[in-house]
């Protein structure tokens, strides 16, 4: 059981700090609406600059990833901060668009990349969580750009292994087996949708493959059976890695472009705004 | 592995008759001759030595002809160079040679790299001015330094650094220059010993030597030097002399429990203690092939339920601090220069009047050098003094915490991860692999990377292959330019200039955090050295952007907080 105080370390002081200057923001914001509203005054113009503002911060937690040679601070504050003022901006938005989905054609456009880059945040948020634990608990670590070449070398092993069986054994059983069955197996990442959502289906499969191969082989063939096994859960493994990374390598795609198209409409908005409104 | 494959060459009768490797199989220098042996024996220093206390497997002479070799030198050659770490020492038989007191020689003159931090602006230049292509440069030799072809020698005059050192360089005559009158130095002649301390100790040379009239030195490594002492009284006496006048003092003054003695007392307990040393001075050679040795294979110090003689002061290296665990040994800590073992127990007896028996047991890990100070000296001038009992930070370990939660410790020892001052340690459970500590590494290093992502891994816990900074630099020891150093702040960085490639400290890491890599000038072409006609390598690690602001990138780009620079004594066992 942790002490408080550890749970306050484990949570940070920075990060602690990153929520209460944009609950503080939020504060200081309905403040204005609300002083606007009572005024007659645009009170569209106090929560619509706000949340540029926040916009920009969130940005520029990207242009510090790029700047690492200068002492910008912990990226870690900075996603701290990200996270905090990514929640802000939801809030923010509802108080600047007066509910939860605005009524122009062109706001919708805006409201879906807005929608979009913070749903794809909260869910870069639990992959963050969940993914490297997974990736930890296969007990390998492989680097994402090497995965082919490790794929490679376990094809090439089991090839090997099947011509070592045929020469060693003179029964095809096995090498009938890996061109029907491993062939494909081994070409390339498997069953990349089951190991995302967890199953093991790989393990399941690979099992009934080899209980089926098992029936036809004797004792010597079984050697080799055993260490086509093998190579193949570590291939199982390997694809495990190759899902998760894809998933991670993938999210970027979803969440940038969106960010990138919401800046852009934002700039948009703002010049209509002072063009036709203001 | 080994053992099963020779009994299967045994079995199928594949064996060969071969002598034996023997210690000097290859001598320290083959063009050392009988009659440079009897030379040696005329002079008074070495003519005292009694070679009838020598084992006949380890005669004198075989010593003198195989540990030893002689340098002939010119005026301006370094012969020792601050802050290096080497295994030999050098007797003077003819000339002069200079020691640099105060202030130090400058870092470029000595072939170190400028490591002043960057401007705000110059830092932020590498955003555009990183080269794209992989280990390009600009310059690949050194402007201060002159190295000749076969061996890298430094001679101080041929620099141009020299010109604002020396007032008058030498003639072609060679007179002797005059150094500048604000480094104060003194001169070391004929029959003196120098760099013994380093050798034997594994610390760094604390001053810089170089010759100012040709002089004649006879070099010893340190095997030859050790043996040397151990069966020669009079070469036993001078060596310990020395250590207790250069070094143990220094480590008396700085230990809690003899700061509070006056310097007198601290004098009369210097005179009073024994040195030994225990494992191998090359630990790194056989932990890369033996990965994984056991506390049992490790030397005993003091073993548990043994008398206890005396408190064991580390004098360098690392011990392992046990206790046993049914069939096996439980670390508890692990110690390293500067830190004391036995004292609490030793206390505990003298105060209770009770029983003088350990209750852990102190192995070495690789090398270690220790200092012995008997129980008769800690009785006679500490017990009384100190206002606290000395309490060991293991002595609760093993009731407080269970055996899991050591593992990492176990770990991180067996592998000798506690070398590392500066460990890369990345939590898996919390990386998401996006190599932006590699990218954020890249970009402070005119594009090339300086470490991998990847390394031992135990649970969740990964070791990059990122220079640790070690406290006990192997890699340092050899390198012939001094290109290899450790910085003020305690990085250990290679001057990119003054490396010629060799890659002495690439094979002396034993975590292979040292890369070789082919460089090529700044358009791409890869450069070719004229006379071998092979690719130029240089060494190349991560230096913990020493000249950056704001200190390790890698750890600063690291948004999920996975990645840790830490010292395994301060942040795990304490």
């Amino acid at each position: 059981m942790k002490s408080s105080s550890t749970v306050f370390s484990a949570l940070g002081f920075k990060a602690l700090l990153s929520w209460l200057s944009s609950v503080l923001v939020l504060v200081a914001v309905a403040v204005a609406v609300t002083w606007s509203q009572t005024h007659l005054g645009r009170s569209a113009l106090w929560s619509g600059y706000s949340l540029l503002a926040i916009m920009a911060v969130l940005s520029l937690f990207h242009v510090r990833k790029r700047l690492s040679m200068i002492p910008l601070g912990r990226a870690y504050w900075w996603q701290k901060l990200h996270i905090a003022f990514g929640v802000l901006s939801i809030a923010l938005y509802v108080v600047h668009i007066d509910g939860w989905w605005p009524i122009g054609g062109y706001e919708q456009w805006l409201a879906i990349f807005f929608y979009v880059a913070i749903a794809s945040g909260i869910v870069g948020y639990l992959m963050q969580l969940i993914i490297p634990g997974r990736l930890t608990e296969t007990q390998d670590e492989i680097i994402v750009e090497r995965i082919n070449d490790v794929i490679a070398d376990l094809r090439d092993g089991a090839r090997a292994c099947v011509e070592r069986s045929l020469a060693e054994t003179q029964a095809n059983t096995i090498s009938r087996f890996y061109i029907e069955t491993f062939d494909r197996y081994f070409r390339r990442p498997r069953f990349v949708f089951n190991h995302l959502l967890g199953g093991r289906f790989a393990e399941h499969w690979l099992a009934n493959q080899f209980d089926a191969l098992s029936h036809y082989c004797d004792a010597t063939e079984m050697a080799f059976v055993e260490e086509l096994h093998d190579l193949a859960l570590t291939k199982a493994r390997v694809d495990y890695h190759y899902a998760h990374m894809l998933l991670l390598k993938l999210w970027l795609f979803v969440h940038i472009p969106a960010v990138v198209g919401l800046v852009l409409l934002i700039g948009w908005h703002w010049l209509l705004v002072n063009i036709y409104a203001l | 592995m080994i053992g099963k494959t020779l009994r299967v060459a045994m079995a199928e009768n594949k064996t060969q008759v071969s002598d034996r490797p023997n210690r000097w199989d290859q001598p320290f220098d083959t063009s050392m001759g009988e009659e440079d042996v009897d030379a040696l024996l005329q002079r008074r220093e070495f003519g005292h030595i009694c070679a009838e206390n020598f084992p006949d497997a380890l005669p004198l002479r075989g010593i003198l002809r195989n540990d030893c070799r002689i340098m002939q030198l010119a005026p301006g050659d370094l012969l020792i160079r601050e802050g290096d770490y080497g295994n030999s020492a050098f007797y003077i038989l003819d000339g002069d040679l200079d020691v640099v007191i105060q202030p130090a020689l400058p870092a470029a003159m000595l072939g170190r790299s400028d490591t002043r931090k960057r401007g705000f602006l110059s830092a932020l230049s590498q955003l555009w001015g990183n080269s794209k292509i992989p280990e390009s440069r600009d310059r690949i030799r050194p402007t201060e330094l002159s190295l000749s072809a076969n061996v890298a020698t430094v001679n101080l005059y041929q620099s141009s650094l020299a010109s604002k050192i020396f007032t008058g360089l030498p003639a072609a005559d060679s007179d002797q220059p005059t150094l500048d009158s604000k480094y104060q130095t003194t001169t070391l002649s004929s029959g003196d010993l120098v760099g013994e301390i380093a050798a034997l100790g594994r610390t760094q040379r604390t001053a810089t030597v170089f010759v100012t009239k040709s002089a004649r030195v006879i070099e010893i490594r340190w095997q030859g030097l050790r043996d040397i002492r151990k069966y020669d009284a009079t070469w036993k006496r001078k060596i310990d002399d020395s250590y207790r006048e250069k070094m143990l003092k220094a480590m008396l003054a700085s230990s809690p429990y003899f700061a509070n003695l006056d310097e007198s007392t601290r004098d009369r307990i210097a005179s009073q203690v024994l040195f030994e040393s225990y494992g191998s001075y090359e630990w790194s050679h056989s932990y890369k092939g033996n990965s994984g040795i056991g506390t049992r294979a490790e030397p005993i110090v003091a073993e548990e339920g043994h008398y206890a003689d005396g408190a064991l002061l580390i004098g360098a290296g690392f011990a392992r601090v046990s206790v046993k665990q049914g069939h096996g040994y439980r670390t508890l800590s692990y110690l390293r220069a500067g830190d004391l073992f036995g004292m609490d127990e030793l206390y505990a007896s003298w105060k209770d009047n009770g029983e003088n028996h350990l209750a852990h047991t102190l192995s070495a890990l690789g090398y270690l050098h220790v200092v012995r100070i008997p129980l008769t000296v800690l009785k006679t001038y500490v017990f009384d003094s100190l206002e606290s009992p000395p309490e060991s930070k293991w002595s609760s370990r093993q009731v407080e915490r269970d055996i899991a939660d050591d593992a990492l410790l176990e770990w991180a020892v067996e592998e000798r991860f506690i070398n590392g001052t500066q460990a890369m340690l990345i939590d898996q459970d919390r990386c998401v692999r996006c190599d932006d500590c590699v990218s954020a590494c890249a970009s402070t290093h005119d594009g090339n990377p300086r470490f991998l992502r990847h390394g031992k891994r135990h649970d969740k816990w990964l070791i990059t292959n990122a220079c640790m900074h070690c406290s006990d630099p192997t890699c340092m020891i050899g390198c012939p330019t001094g290109a290899i150093h450790r910085t003020a702040r305690g990085a250990v960085v290679i001057n990119d200039e003054s490396c010629i490639g060799c890659a002495t400290c690439a094979n002396s890491c034993p975590y292979n955090n040292i890369r070789m890599v082919q460089v090529t000038d700044r358009k791409g072409n890869a450069l070719i050295d004229r006379t071998t006609g092979l690719a130029v390598n240089k060494a190349t690690k991560c230096d913990l952007c020493s000249t950056q602001p704001g200190g390790p990138a890698c750890v600063r780009a690291c948004p999920h907080d996975a990645l840790k620079r830490i010292d395994f004594q301060t942040d795990l066992v304490s």
